[in-house]
């Protein structure tokens, strides 16, 4: 069993020797993750979980090279990271590009219909300024933001200088406030 | 300077500002108070995004994952459900004996309708020997003769309606009823044109049919699943409703849709719409280009054919 925040080595030890339950339990304690970064990527529920399906099986076939130097979170979000920018840059894609997803987002139980309508709006309105960025942008502000990496574990997934995360953050960041300034008046 | 110290904004609501890095930018902050509001607003964006809800993986992703991981041949996935143990086959193949026969005397004891429905004499003479096999819609159909309608609209409190449009019999089912007030529609695909509630049809006032339809009834309201509100609620703010109401028409009308009730509530204008499942999606994208779109839940899907969904959108002029 993982434990929390960091990856046992003798859990590491099963993976990377086949352990099929090893395995499940690696997918099970990862897939909302995976599954998410892919969804605020793809933007489209069928990509995502397609794509997140495609990161476990790289995964599964790239376990024995795994030496545990970084967490297996970290991998997995690199894996799931590269191939959402892949798949946003190849030409088929960019052809087809599939409209806005809805990410229905549960009513705030505890507001009244006008504040709840707003907040509605308000995230509806941050979900299309999400799918709007860059994608280059776009994944840093969702492995920082959304997901709560660091700097560094950042920088480590998508190959990139910390300065770099640094200032294409910043720059999401500040798309994303503008585009929401209406809200934030 | 205020562009430089905006660069350090991030970081610094990051605290990863280097101690001497910091200074100075607290130090532009203390007189400068745009860079204040603007710093605010960067703020509330970062807290706005980390308050998002988190994506969930869709139900059974890990059974997938590891069944293209280590797929079971299908004649190991036979060979293992033929071969379970007798003592685990014969008790649950017992219970689900006991539950069937129990629950088919269940339905007999509390329908006499359907006791007097299974009589020869109360069958209908148009009933055809190949009525097992037909849909059930149309089996329904020639027991009960028309489409019954009720005299008025069902209440918004969700009180189970029995109106039916009457252009297709594929429609006659007993399927989960409008949970909020609806009009007939005059003739599909006519989404805008709602009608007065249907008066009962001449046919209702026939005594020759009173039974059949009685045991119909008693058959649909079996057969048919409890009924549930709908747990969809959208609502859709435009800029202009007139406008607004007729590109949803419009859109209707290509996705193969309708419109089965309007109302006015407060400022809003509440439509009432049915659209074929398979173009839901469709449906819900149009909609988000006309305004900003807000939904909650998923439409329940009606057992027709083709499959269909009933929402109601409420649309609203943002001030």
């Amino acid at each position: 069993m993982q434990e929390d925040g960091a990856d046992s080595p003798a859990f590491v030890d099963r993976l990377r020797a086949g352990d099929a339950r090893a395995f499940e339990e690696l997918v099970t304690h990862h897939q909302h993750r995976v599954f998410g970064v892919a969804l605020r990527m793809l933007d489209n529920a069928a990509e995502a979980e397609e794509l997140a399906q495609e990161t476990f099986l790289r995964a599964h076939a790239s376990l024995a090279e795994f030496r545990g130097e970084a967490k297996l979170s970290t991998w997995l979000y690199a894996i799931v990271s590269r191939l959402c920018l892949n798949r946003l840059a190849s030409a088929d894609r960019r052809v087809a590009r599939p409209g806005d997803e809805v990410l229905l987002e549960v009513a705030d139980a505890g507001a009244g219909p006008q504040a709840s309508a707003e907040r509605g709006e308000l995230r509806a309105a941050l979900h299309r300024a999400i799918a709007d960025l860059p994608e280059e942008r776009r994944v840093v502000v969702i492995l920082r933001d959304l997901e709560g990496l660091a700097y560094d574990e950042i920088a480590r997934a998508l190959g990139l200088e910390p300065g770099t995360v640094r200032s294409r953050l910043h720059r999401a960041r500040m798309d994303l406030k503008d585009k929401l300034e209406r809200f934030l008046s | 300077m205020c562009q430089d110290a905006r660069e350090w904004f991030s970081d610094l609501l990051d605290d990863a500002l280097a101690p001497d890095r910091r200074a100075e930018v607290e130090a532009h902050l203390a007189s400068c108070a745009e860079c204040r509001v603007e710093l605010d607003r960067l703020r509330a964006t970062i807290a706005e995004l980390r308050g998002l809800d988190p994506a969930r993986a869709p139900a059974g992703f890990v059974d997938r994952v590891v069944q293209r991981v280590y797929p079971v041949p299908w004649y190991r996935r036979l060979g293992a459900w033929l071969f379970l143990p007798l003592s685990v086959k014969l008790p649950v193949g017992a219970a689900a004996m006991v539950v069937i026969a129990g629950l088919a005397i269940l339905v007999w004891e509390r329908s006499p309708e359907l006791r007097s429905a299974a009589r020869p004499e109360s069958v209908a003479p148009s009933a055809p020997s190949t009525a097992a096999l037909e849909p059930r819609a149309q089996v329904i159909s020639q027991i009960a003769g028309p489409p019954v309608a009720t005299s008025q609209p069902a209440k918004q409190s969700g009180a189970r309606s029995e109106e039916r449009p009457r252009s297709s019999p594929a429609t006659v089912v007993a399927e989960a009823p409008a949970p909020q007030r609806e009009r007939v529609a005059s003739t599909p695909p006519a989404p805008t044109a709602p009608s007065a509630p249907a008066a009962p049809p001449a046919g209702q006032s026939d005594r020759s049919e009173i039974r059949p339809r009685s045991a119909a009834q008693a058959v649909r309201r079996l057969l048919a699943p409890a009924p549930s509100p709908s747990e969809f609620a959208g609502r859709l703010i435009v800029r202009d409703r007139d406008v607004a109401t007729g590109a949803v028409a419009n859109l209707l009308t290509v996705l193969g849709g309708q419109e089965t009730g309007r109302r006015e509530d407060d400022a809003d204008t509440v439509l009432d719409v049915q659209i074929p499942e398979a173009r839901y999606d469709d449906f819900i994208r149009g909609l988000n280009r006309l305004g900003w779109l807000t939904t909650s839940g998923r439409p329940n899907v009606l057992s027709l054919d083709p499959p269909q969904m009933r929402l109601t959108i409420r649309l609203g002029v943002r001030p």
